[in-house]
């Protein structure tokens, strides 16, 4: 082989390099953007965030989630609350735990569905859809 | 092929051999270093506002230490029950695994002139897993409901975050 053919394997072999490393590493980047895991996270740690405020928040109250959640499945015990997409795995399932008084229950779950409620009642926090709300105003024009 | 082309040879295969090394090296710090730290860094609540979330329940929740009007029900927030801030009710209240819930948040509770001091130091109401790893503190004002008075002070609530 003459010193030209060596130098043109060479250059291919450079290009070809550079392009695996280039692909991988985008790859990884696009993987990242579209995964759902960073909103799983939020989601997952707004909810304990409003349980901890449904707690201590005296009376009954009810909190709406400002999103649109019917991509993801959330199921509410009273330790943790998981959110999770259901055609993935059991390890892509996020969970975050909190503390309730005693006497204190949460339950609930929801799938499908656009928007997510969090309602406390007496001693119980409720995760279900949320219910239409009928203003005065409506009632009166009806 | 001359002597100098075989140098020149050797000397791509020693650089490519690097640049491959260097790209992977690149590679695994990217994918396992900076975009989880990216990842971090979206997703992170400010400490103080999860302990001030959590910490609602010491001054507004009957469970907890908050005064409750035994005939008509009514809970008076920010109003503490001074027969009711004990270690028992600070149990009943807020209870980290105990195994790992050194992972949690966990509270050192002072109600400012009514702790007692045992032996120079004041005796605080801790939760499970609180070992004294003060990372900040929290001040909220409150009436202390002593008898039949109502006193203003303050609860001063020692957060640890995370051992």
């Amino acid at each position: 082989m003459d010193k030209r053919g060596i130098t043109t394997l060479m250059m291919i072999l450079e290009i070809i390099i550079v392009l695996v490393a280039a692909y991988s590493i985008f790859s990884i980047a696009s993987r990242f953007v579209n995964s759902e895991t960073t909103n799983k996270i939020i989601i997952a740690d707004d909810l304990k965030m409003m349980i901890d405020t449904l707690v201590g928040t005296p009376g009954e109250a009810v909190v709406q989630y400002p999103a649109n959640v019917s991509k993801y499945t959330f199921v509410l015990s009273s330790g943790s609350v998981s959110v999770f997409i259901k055609s993935e795995g059991e390890q892509k399932k996020i969970v975050r735990y909190f503390s309730l008084p005693d006497g204190y229950q949460a339950f609930g779950t929801l799938e499908g569905k656009n928007n997510l409620c969090l309602e406390k009642e007496k001693k119980k926090i409720v995760l279900r859809e949320c219910k239409a709300v009928v203003s005065a105003a409506t009632e009166v024009g009806k | 092929m001359g002597e100098d082309d075989i140098f020149d040879l050797t000397r791509k295969q020693f650089f490519w051999g690097i640049a491959v090394f260097m790209v992977v090296i690149a590679a695994l710090i990217f994918s396992f270093i900076l975009l989880p730290s990216y990842e971090r860094s979206l997703v992170e609540v400010p400490p103080k506002l999860r302990a001030e979330l959590i910490s609602l329940r010491f001054v507004n929740t009957p469970e907890c230490f908050t005064y409750q009007d035994p005939v008509s029900g009514r809970v008076f927030a920010e109003v503490i029950d001074l027969q009711k801030f004990t270690q028992k009710n600070l149990d009943k209240c807020y209870r980290t695994e105990p195994a790992k819930g050194f992972e949690d948040y966990n509270f050192a509770l002072e109600l400012e002139g009514y702790t007692p001091t045992l032996d120079g130091q004041k005796k605080l109401l801790m939760t499970n897993n609180f070992f004294n790893k003060v990372d900040f503190t929290l001040y909220k004002p409150v009436l202390v409901r002593n008898g039949e008075r109502l006193e203003p002070t303050r609860l001063v609530i020692q957060v640890q975050t995370k051992i």
